[in-house]
């Protein structure tokens, strides 16, 4: 078993630009094999990881983490080792000049955004934020050599690798959503079968960032739960970002207010926390969380969900920053959920 | 004194902690590096390390008495302004204001370049901004380092107003056959680690150098108000060879005439700048020796930037300059990149300029 701050380093190592999130399957298993007892690979390129409580016609309870992250993909190979890309998901562009990629070819090659020098610059222009088809990519390859490795379609991602800030705190490429991702594992490596109430299900899901849920929302046609539980980041209160609508670095798990999320499992999952003693923030998406959880609510009959979101800072950045301690204690929420016999005993129909 | 080759110096240096005013740590590793190789240290207060390689005082070409070579030890950097309730920090810039290129990266913060606290500048997310904002670089007084602090309180115990910080990065190597090398700060530890290696070669030949050599690793280059103008004048140098890098742009769709050099064709070297006109005895005797020894060299072909020359050539009487730049691409930011190759030519320009000179 790993801790949070271990598996963190092991999940971002893992390329899952949006679309290709299978490329990693193999490491992936390997990480996460110990407290799962089974793995299903779903078509849309979301891993399923099964933990079974072994009680009969048990619920089954999803945890929800999108796997996938921001990255680009190669549109051009241009003279003088030189790619053009695309974004993958919301880049934030005022952040692009001078930053550091990885190129997901034949092999993985290592590459600069180009900035441009001030004499070549008009005036004002450091001032503008480059629009996506100008970024260039520097290889270092003459563009014969590059074409043997890197081919049109090539995802790319972010250089950074985790480091941490002060004691606690992981600055990092790709947290969002590896973080929730890890919290799900810790919660399913903290419990063995007889304290669970329901089967776990956590479903590493695919292009979150891309489509928003496909690969949520089919794989959840596949489990059918009882209920699920999608875990993603939210804002954390940072300058520039209001407390009323992020959550506090250090405050635990947020848990999602919205019109579109089930009230009454949401109210219980808050309910849990005090009994449990475990910190919380409240978020009110009021009509939209930003989530899978509205398309996995509309999944067959209708899934009740309720958002469980962990704060991170400067997020869609290449240092995005996690508190462990919030990952931490969003896996003991989990935990907690899966031993509670009343989460579970409510799943009676609301409109009868 | 070292046994790592040039570019594990290179590495070394890059990867060390020395922004403009705060250039100690990198003082002590050059200081280590020449230990052995020079004749005497040239005491001063605030010009930076001056090492001195006697010669055998016949006087070489051109009339060179005292050759100072200089290459400065600052890098681009910031000094933190002021600490946040919420414990992030406010910063100056000391490297020009396009905050595009700071935005998002990693930076190390510290009093002396001893303890290191690390942190990120942080940036409002994309989802939160108008498009208006999108478009629009960070302005610089919303930029702010996250340190992992809760709060005021926790911050200031390991940050105080005052502190400089720079850039966190990697040391790369890269590209085709890894001929790329990305780090921080190659602007201008590449000069230094020429200088140093300068000095491990020639210190046991001196006899046969007929002028006296000032290896001069200066402070506070990129502020502009450089050592190399008070080592100048301690020195008094006859002529000077500056070793620096220059910002190149032979990027993707640049027209020609806007290069100003290209990677893989070795060192820079100038005519004229914004700071210089450099001296064309020296300078063609640089030129000369590259073609006759087949060490590659170019023309830089634009009148842009400027370096310690400005200072060191009006210094006292006049000091006939000359100056190898590396042509390094995105310069100033935390991702210099150079090719090995104009790296090593570098070193061998200078020593067989050095040479030709004592002839």
């Amino acid at each position: 078993m790993y801790n949070a701050k271990e598996m963190i380093e092991k999940l971002v190592s893992v390329m899952s630009v949006s679309g290709h999130e299978e490329r990693g399957r193999e490491e992936l298993r390997s990480f996460f094999s110990l407290p799962f007892d089974e793995y299903i690979p779903h078509s849309s390129g979301t891993h399923v990881f099964i933990k079974r409580c072994n009680k009969e016609n048990a619920p089954r309870l999803m945890i929800d983490a999108h796997f996938d992250e921001i990255g680009m993909i190669v549109t051009g190979i241009l003279d003088g080792g030189f790619l053009s890309v695309a974004n993958i998901g919301g880049l934030d562009r005022r952040i692009l000049p001078a930053a550091e990629v990885l190129i997901y070819g034949k092999e993985t090659i290592y590459g600069v955004i180009v900035s441009t020098p001030p004499h070549l610059q008009a005036a004002g222009d450091s001032k503008k934020t480059p629009k996506i088809d100008e970024l260039r990519i520097d290889t270092g390859y003459s563009k014969e050599e590059l074409e043997k490795i890197v081919e049109i379609g090539t995802p790319i991602g972010f250089y950074e690798r985790p480091a941490m800030l002060g004691s606690g705190r992981v600055a990092s490429r790709s947290l969002d959503n590896k973080a929730c991702c890890t919290a799900a594992y810790l919660a399913a490596a903290s419990l063995s079968p007889d304290e669970m109430e329901a089967d776990l299900y956590v479903t590493l899901s695919a292009r979150e960032e891309a489509t928003m849920a496909d690969g949520a929302s089919s794989s959840a046609y596949a489990i059918r739960p009882d209920l699920a539980i999608v875990t993603d980041v939210t804002f954390a209160t940072a300058p520039g970002v209001k407390p009323e609508e992020s959550g506090k670095f250090g405050g635990g798990p947020v848990i999602s207010l919205s019109a579109v999320t089930d009230r009454p499992f949401t109210d219980s999952v808050i309910s849990l926390c005090k009994e449990s003693h475990i910190a919380y923030g409240i978020t009110v998406d009021a009509t939209d969380t930003g989530t899978n959880a509205t398309m996995l609510s509309l999944v067959g009959d209708g899934i009740p969900v309720c958002v469980i979101s962990i704060p991170i800072g400067s997020m869609h950045t290449y240092n995005e920053t996690v508190e462990l301690s919030d990952i931490e204690s969003t896996a003991a929420l989990f935990a907690a959920i899966l031993k509670s016999k009343d989460i579970f005993a409510k799943g009676e129909d609301r409109y009868v | 004194m070292f046994n790592e080759t040039r570019q594990e110096l290179l590495k070394r240096l890059c990867l060390t902690f020395g922004p403009s005013g705060c250039e100690d740590p990198i003082a002590r590793i050059i200081l280590d590096c020449i230990e052995g190789y020079y004749d005497e240290l040239i005491p001063n207060r605030s010009c930076g390390v001056i090492a001195l390689i006697k010669g055998n005082g016949k006087g070489g070409r051109l009339g060179t008495k005292r050759l100072m070579l200089s290459s400065h030890m600052d890098e681009v950097g910031f000094m933190i302004k002021s600490v946040s309730d919420d414990g992030t920090l406010k910063v100056a810039s000391m490297c020009g204001g396009d905050t595009r290129i700071m935005a998002g990266r990693r930076v190390v913060i510290s009093r002396d370049g001893e303890s290191l606290v690390r942190g990120v500048f942080g940036v409002k997310p994309i989802h939160l901004l108008k498009a208006d904002e999108r478009d629009s670089a960070l302005p610089m007084d919303e930029l702010y380092i996250d340190i992992g602090a809760a709060d005021r309180e926790e911050a200031e115990k390991q940050v105080s107003v005052g502190d400089y910080a720079t850039f966190e990065s990697d040391f790369v190597t890269f590209g085709e056959g890894g001929r790329m090398i990305k780090a921080k700060a190659i602007d201008d530890r590449a000069g230094n680690a020429v200088m140093c290696a300068l000095m491990k070669e020639l210190y046991p030949i001196r006899d046969t150098i007929p002028f006296d050599m000032y290896f001069a690793f200066t402070c506070r280059e990129e502020l502009g108000i450089s050592g190399a103008r008070t080592a100048a004048h301690l020195i008094d140098p006859t002529h000077a060879l500056i070793f620096e890098s220059t910002a190149v742009a032979d990027i993707c769709s640049t027209p020609p005439h806007k290069t100003v050099a290209k990677q893989g064709d070795g060192p820079a070297i100038s005519l004229m700048d914004r700071s210089t006109i450099y001296d064309k005895e020296l300078t063609d005797l640089v030129l000369s020796v590259g073609e006759s020894r087949d060490i590659p060299c170019q023309i830089k072909k634009y009148v842009s930037g400027g370096n310690d020359a400005g200072h060191i050539h009006k210094s006292r009487s006049g000091v006939k300059c000359a100056v190898m730049s590396i042509p390094s691409r995105y310069i100033h930011t935390a991702s210099n990149v150079i090719r090995a190759d104009d790296f090593e030519s570098t070193y061998r320009l200078a020593l067989a300029s050095i040479t030709a000179l004592s002839e």
